[in-house]
């Protein structure tokens, strides 16, 4: 079964390679701010491969998953405000809390569809947003700062110990898409995107799986938001703005919706070119390089109308098939 | 008692100032061929989509088997045993022949909640899908993407998805529609031989189809069920005739 991950999602398996190995290269030529850089491309990939299995695989626009990853981030955040550090603890209250949430917000929200189906979510996440705004005892609009939490046996103000803890729990989410996403639910949901009323003349109710899938996918974003606020040392309602949702849905959308994958490549690309573009064109165009965006836009516009797919897909294979079957 | 496998008692249904089911009255005998004929707009998917729960109707009551079922969704009509092709071919477009069977397949066994093993390279599953699409004779298309069927062949394994679920009963909505000749001819074959599998409440425009299939026959004008009977009774049935051929005012 190993072997059999191993051949299917290649892609995957080679990102995950390189990123265990990219602190040997950043120490070689001494870059320690690009181990930063990488921590927060897992961090965002790990959220948006969470939401891409309602997004891509289920066919459900969510426009409010950064709440969840605000959700995890305030669980550590208010947990160590309250003197309880233990990072291990402070995980496991942002999976059951994102857990429960989802399942309400997707009980009530996946009752609707299309347009609407995207406004409640929005809907949802702003009135998270504003709720941790309006929170002073703390720090409302200004944040909470904290220190990284305390794993126990992982102290985090080591060196890279924060980089491989991110990166161990980015392998156990892959891990647990790709076998999700091949599995008789991944593919019942998939079977859903592609079309409800058939799967509903099959016998199934196509809520419960949407559901189920809500929760998975909120909780995956807990754990990335959880880790975030170490990462960050910091949390505030910034982490769960609405731009946060939409810059995850463009991850996706860059990397290729139909691929496990697809949400970490869009990640590394969309959070380097954010890296390097200001600075690319402040060497060719000094005048616009705060306006690196203009360069942006149009760049993820022609991905998306030329790369059907993503990059996945342009890299990949050509025609779109269910993930499940999928070289990826 | 008769043996009817589905009774429907009174049915309404409008939309607005439009009475699309007027007051249907309809008995279904188990194993038969019973087509529903009737004009353009006389209400026949709309009556269909009552039985298969996609529409509810405004009073009546639907009984499969003797239990009501007029409130039950359509996932549980499914379970119950109502198998459904639409008008428009709905398969999944995304997939694989095969991996539509896969679905159907997992979808029967009732064991959807496995979220580790992969189901389609699992052997049990694409045994059990190649059985479903055999039924209807296109096993051998298996592994072609449904994108690259033509119309005829999607028609095809739509009443193979129907059928996958073992229903004791099944509703064509014109499964010939848009079909080429020959695809008709061998989709009559295919339905044929379900004949005693099963019982089929047929929609169908093709008269030849109609008159070689069915065992009776209801007619749909308006909303309102005017004749029902044999194929013979009802190509004698002065008010049919009127319906189809339009009266001398």
């Amino acid at each position: 079964m190993i072997l059999d991950l191993l051949k299917k999602f290649t892609t995957l398996w080679v990102i995950l390679f390189l990123l265990a190995l990219f602190p040997i290269f950043t120490a070689a030529f001494d870059l320690p701010f690009w181990n930063d850089v990488v921590m927060r491309i897992m961090l965002l990939g790990m959220a948006a491969m969470g939401l891409n299995i309602v997004f891509g695989f289920g066919g459900m626009v969510s426009f409010g998953h950064a709440a969840f990853m605000g959700i995890g981030a305030y669980c550590a955040g208010i947990s160590q405000y309250y003197g309880m550090d233990n990072g291990w603890y402070q995980l496991l209250i942002s999976v059951i809390t994102c857990g429960i949430l989802g399942l309400v917000i997707g009980f009530l929200a996946l009752r609707t569809s299309g347009i609407y189906f995207i406004m409640i979510t929005l809907a949802f996440a702003q009135m998270l947003y504003f709720f941790f705004v309006s929170l002073e005892q703390f720090g409302g609009d200004d944040g909470l700062i904290m220190d990284r939490s305390d794993f126990i046996f992982i102290d985090l103000y080591e060196p890279l110990r924060l980089y491989y803890l991110i990166f161990l729990t980015l392998v156990f989410v892959s891990i647990v898409l790709m076998l999700l996403i091949r599995s008789r639910f991944g593919v019942i949901l998939q079977a859903i995107k592609s079309n409800e009323n058939r799967v509903e003349a099959m016998g199934l109710n196509p809520l419960k799986f949407k559901i189920t899938g809500y929760v998975i996918s909120a909780v995956i974003c807990g754990v990335s938001g959880c880790l975030f606020a170490s990462w960050q040392e910091f949390v505030s309602p910034d982490i769960m703005h609405w731009t946060r949702s939409g810059d995850l849905m463009i991850i996706i959308i860059l990397g290729g919706l139909t691929y496990v994958a697809g949400p970490l490549v869009g990640a590394i690309v969309f959070l380097l070119l954010e890296e390097l573009l200001p600075d690319l064109l402040h060497v060719v165009f000094p005048s616009i390089a705060e306006n690196w965006m203009i360069i942006f836009g149009p760049l993820l516009i022609a991905v998306v109308l030329f790369g059907k797919g993503g990059l996945m897909g342009v890299v990949g294979n050509r025609f779109t098939r269910p993930a499940a079957r999928k070289d990826q | 008692m008769t043996s009817s496998i589905l009774e429907l008692r009174s049915v309404k249904k409008k939309f607005g100032a439009l009475t699309a089911t007027d007051d249907v009255s309809l008995n279904i005998q188990k194993g038969e061929i019973h087509a529903l004929i009737g004009p353009n707009g006389a209400g026949k998917t709309t009556l269909i989509s009552q039985i298969f729960g996609n529409l509810t109707p405004d009073s009546g009551e639907i009984l499969l088997d003797g239990k009501n079922i007029t409130n039950t969704s359509v996932s549980d009509r499914a379970i119950l045993g109502i198998g459904r092709s639409f008008q428009i071919s709905n398969v999944l477009m995304d997939f694989s022949v095969l991996e539509n069977a896969i679905v159907a397949k997992i979808s029967h066994s009732r064991k959807t909640f496995r979220f580790f093993k992969p189901a389609f390279n699992d052997a049990d599953l694409i045994d059990g899908g190649l059985a479903i699409l055999k039924r209807v004779g296109i096993e051998h298309m298996s592994d072609r993407h449904v994108s690259d069927l033509a119309h005829g062949e999607r028609r095809l394994l739509e009443l193979a998805l129907a059928l996958a679920m073992q229903p004791v009963l099944v509703l064509l909505d014109e499964p010939m529609a848009g079909a080429g000749p020959e695809d008709t001819v061998f989709m009559t074959k295919v339905i044929a031989g379900l004949k005693g599998d099963t019982t089929i409440l047929l929609i169908e425009h093709d008269m030849d189809v109609v008159f070689q299939l069915a065992e009776r026959i209801s007619v749909l004008v308006e909303g309102a069920v005017i004749a029902s009977g044999s194929p013979n009774e009802i190509s004698n049935n002065t008010l049919v005739r009127e319906a189809y051929l339009g009266s001398d005012e």
